[in-house]
């Protein structure tokens, strides 16, 4: 490169990058080399390092003997110096945390990244009792380090992609060469090769774009902020999609019972946590179709309430001006905006709203006859029994479905309830998770997956992969009996 | 595709959308109808369950009845219900009540009427009341009984474990059982003593008509051939001395059969029974003590089923499905009245109780 070259390039970069008042150029002059230029951003290197491993050691090539059998590469120490051939990829570097060496004759970049790293801190969202306590961070390296402090196999591979037009996010694809389907990872790669947007900013971004073509409120792509889960989903033979910038990672295929039975069950003993299980599962259709049992029972069907039960139903019911359909859509309405307040609202103002919610939906909805105390019972239940679902998506999901059940059992009873389960069935069993079926293991059924997921067994006797995610090694340990 | 299923969406709204749908606080809960015949008019009464919030009127009674009367059944239902600003919901009766009169003679349109209504449940308790009108049981409130409707149902239930005097059929079977041709009905009755409602024996049935009354014990043999005792009580005499008496009672499920062959009928009970009570002076020790205290129990046994049978055969009321166990066999119909009858009783003491020495 010649000196010409070497202005111009300069010249396009301060172009480029005018008004950006974090980019440097140093120019220092050398005996060897004629002017170097070394250009940073300074908002993502770290200062430190640019003085010490970069500015200290041109500045004092002057002094060295014999230096010209050397190049910079030699001279300046980093673990991290890519030669960059494109002036073009300048850019991604120097946005990157790199610090740019311009001579006249090449284009040097050394990994410089500014420290601006949270550290390792508990998981917020996806608490467990039992289990390890570390979350990702936004660091791409660390999350990294975190998965392969538990993993330390050379089989676990991974696919760099770099996303986004203006983001240029780091997303790395990982999977396990010997247990994963290949056809999966490439199903996925290619998707995510023909994505072309301005920017990726989180997982969700990707999340989202991946599923966007299923037309379903069910979340088909779980994320996870814990080590261990994407630790365990790929040891099963699943794919995870690791984004910079996002503490949290996707795990694809995902499957309905996949949300509803998280990995840190893994950690209690399994007479226990089966338990739970059912209890989950029975949760999920109480807190989807209470409200419009509710209505049909005692709208359409009251010949199934106990006599005695009746009564008092129709005792409490006595003055509420409104129909019982309405109040009940009324409240659901009205606890959904509790809920989305309370998730909004700075932690410290939460309880405030709780504890005014209750009072207002509670007390004095009841005391002024607007609601029947058994509909607050109905509702309480409910939301409470929503609760056990972490996933908000899964929430979510629920509360469109919640809907549907209340109208159509709203207008024809308990055959409204039997028409909107038929929907449920038929749209549920339609869907699917990065080319699996979504409903996987009740349909199509596999005993194998269930033992993981709806029923667990002894972690010891849990020997094989599901054979839906993994075509190779499918036994992946020796049984008790063994 | 899209256009066929918003079509199908549009039909499902605007036709067939909450035709039935009714407030919980328009019904008229009724838990019990007693039903009486005079002057030509059927009298229908309705016990409501009063929904009003106790926090509202703690006083309030459970229940409220309304009248009504009619030269037809459906004319004394709806002026029934003229007294009332609900409407009337009888998918939670507990209870119908009929005079002696209506069940001698108006059952049939009873029971027309009601299979005519898609909201009446089959599985209320069908009383017939005696030496008193239907009315008078309906409106026998007192505090332990606040709602005579399911005061009765519940003395029907719990009779099977007490005195086993009541029928152990609700309504849909009592139905049935008219229906068949090869069998007749019986029903339980209701009486008033000393102002308190009580269970009475059970009534038995030629077709529609109500015939008679069994007497009590008639009633519990007749439950204990019919297979449906749990517990029954044996007062027999001592096998040493005709004045004092011991008491059994059955001590695992009794269990009955008849069987026929050559137009013999044989009727089988079999119980296991315990002692209760002793007044007898004899040594418990001896086998033969027992043996002899068996053969009471089962002559006692016979004779209570050859009089049940007689009953039977004298008001024409096939209640021990006799016509229809012969036409299994068979596949013949016959006069049950014209068959030649034998008692076959076995009883057996597999709990003796306390034993002690008897000083001769």
């Amino acid at each position: 490169m010649v000196k010409y070259m070497q202005e111009k390039i300069l010249k396009r970069l301060q172009e480029e990058f005018e008004k950006n008042t974090d980019f440097i150029v140093k120019k220092i002059k050398t005996k060897q080399f004629k002017d170097i230029y070394v250009i940073y951003l300074e908002s993502v290197t770290g200062s430190d390092k640019v003085n010490d491993y970069i500015l200290k050691q041109l500045t004092s090539i002057n002094n060295l003997k014999g230096v010209k059998k050397y190049d910079i590469e030699s001279i300046i120490p980093g673990p991290n110096t890519v030669k960059i051939k494109e002036p073009d990829q300048i850019e991604f570097y120097l946005t990157n945390g790199f610090t740019i060496v311009l001579t006249t004759k090449e284009i040097l970049g050394f990994e410089t990244k500014a420290d601006i790293n949270r550290s390792v801190s508990v998981p917020e969202v996806q608490k467990s009792i039992y289990g390890p306590s570390d979350a990702f961070t936004e660091n791409i390296q660390i999350n990294l380090g975190l998965l392969k402090r538990r993993i330390k196999s050379s089989h676990l591979k991974s696919d760099d992609l770099t996303m986004g037009r203006k983001t240029n996010t780091k997303v790395q694809i990982l999977y396990f060469d010997d247990i994963t389907d290949m056809e999966i990872v490439k199903m996925i790669k290619k998707k995510l090769e023909s994505i072309d947007v301005d920017g990726i900013i989180d997982a969700g971004n990707i999340a989202n774009i991946l599923s966007e073509s299923q037309n379903t409120p069910f979340p088909t792509i779980s994320q996870s902020e814990r080590p261990d889960t994407i630790a365990t989903a790929l040891l099963e033979g699943k794919v995870c999609i690791m984004v910079d910038t996002s503490p949290f990672v996707l795990i694809l295929p995902s499957f309905f019972a996949d949300f509803i039975n998280p990995v840190v069950d893994n950690y209690n003993r399994n007479v226990n946590v089966n338990f739970l299980k059912v209890l989950r599962f029975f949760s999920f259709f109480i807190t989807m179709m209470l409200p419009g049992i509710y209505i049909s029972l005692v709208n359409y069907n009251m010949e199934t309430i106990p006599t005695s039960l009746l009564v008092n139903f129709a005792g409490q019911n006595d003055g509420v001006p409104f129909p019982t359909i309405i109040e009940a859509i009324v409240m659901v309405i009205v606890c959904e905006i509790l809920r989305e307040s309370d998730l909004r609202f700075p932690s410290s103002y939460g309880s405030a709203i709780s504890i005014l919610g209750a009072l207002v939906l509670g007390e004095a909805a009841v005391s002024a006859g607007i609601v029947s105390p058994i509909m607050i019972i109905i509702i309480a239940f409910t939301f409470i029994t929503s609760l056990i679902f972490t996933e908000l998506e899964v929430i979510n999901a629920i509360r469109y479905f919640r809907f549907v059940f209340l109208i159509l059992a709203a207008m024809y009873g308990l055959f409204g309830i039997a028409l909107a389960l038929i929907y449920f069935l038929i749209h549920i069993t339609s869907i699917n998770s990065a080319g699996k079926p979504y409903y996987y293991p009740i349909v199509p059924f596999d005993i194998t997956y269930i033992k993981k997921t709806l029923f667990k067994v002894k972690y010891i006797n849990d020997t094989k992969r599901s054979k839906i995610l993994a075509k190779k090694n499918q036994i992946k340990q020796r049984s008790e009996s063994a | 595709m899209k256009k066929f299923i918003l079509l199908s969406v549009v039909i499902l709204l605007l036709t067939c959308g909450c035709y039935d749908y009714t407030e919980l606080n328009d019904m008229a809960i009724v838990s019990g109808i007693s039903v009486d015949y005079q002057d030509d008019e059927f009298q229908v009464a309705f016990e409501i369950l009063n929904t009003v919030n106790p926090e509202d009127n703690p006083d309030a009674s459970k229940v409220y009845l309304t009248q009504g009367n009619g030269p037809s059944l459906s004319e004394a239902f709806s002026n029934c219900s003229l007294e009332i600003a609900k409407i009337p919901y009888l998918a939670h009766l507990k209870t119908l009540i009929l005079s002696e009169e209506v069940a001698k003679e108006h059952v049939e349109e009873i029971v027309d009427f009601l299979l005519r209504d898609n909201h009446v449940r089959n599985i209320f308790y069908l009383a017939i009341a005696k030496d008193t009108s239907a009315f008078t049981i309906l409106n026998n409130t007192d505090t332990n009984n606040p709602v005579v409707s399911t005061a009765v149902a519940e003395l029907i239930d719990s009779a099977l474990f007490t005195n086993n005097i009541a029928a152990s059929l609700n309504y849909e079977k009592f139905v049935v059982n008219i229906i068949d041709p090869r069998k007749d009905t019986y029903a339980s009755s209701i009486e008033i003593e000393d102002g308190v409602i009580k269970l009475g024996p059970i009534a038995i049935f030629k077709g529609y008509n109500m015939q008679t009354f069994l007497s009590e014990d008639e009633s519990a043999t007749f439950n204990l051939m019919n297979g449906d005792s749990k517990e029954i009580h044996f007062k027999v005499s001592c096998p040493n001395d005709e004045n004092a008496f011991i008491v059994l009672t059955t001590f695992n499920h009794p269990k009955s059969g008849i069987e026929i062959e050559d137009n013999t009928v044989k009727i089988k009970s079999e119980i296991e029974t315990r002692i209760v009570e002793n007044h007898c002076k004899m040594d418990f020790k001896k086998v033969e003590t027992y043996e002899g205290i068996q053969k009471k129990v089962e002559e006692k046994l016979s004779h209570d089923m050859e009089t049940v049978m007689k009953q039977s055969i004298q008001y024409e009321s096939d209640i021990l499905k006799i016509g229809q166990i012969y036409y299994q066999k068979y596949k013949q119909d016959v006069d049950f009245r014209k068959l030649k009858y034998e008692y076959d009783a076995k009883a057996i003491i597999n709990r003796n109780g306390l034993i002690f020495e008897v000083e001769e």
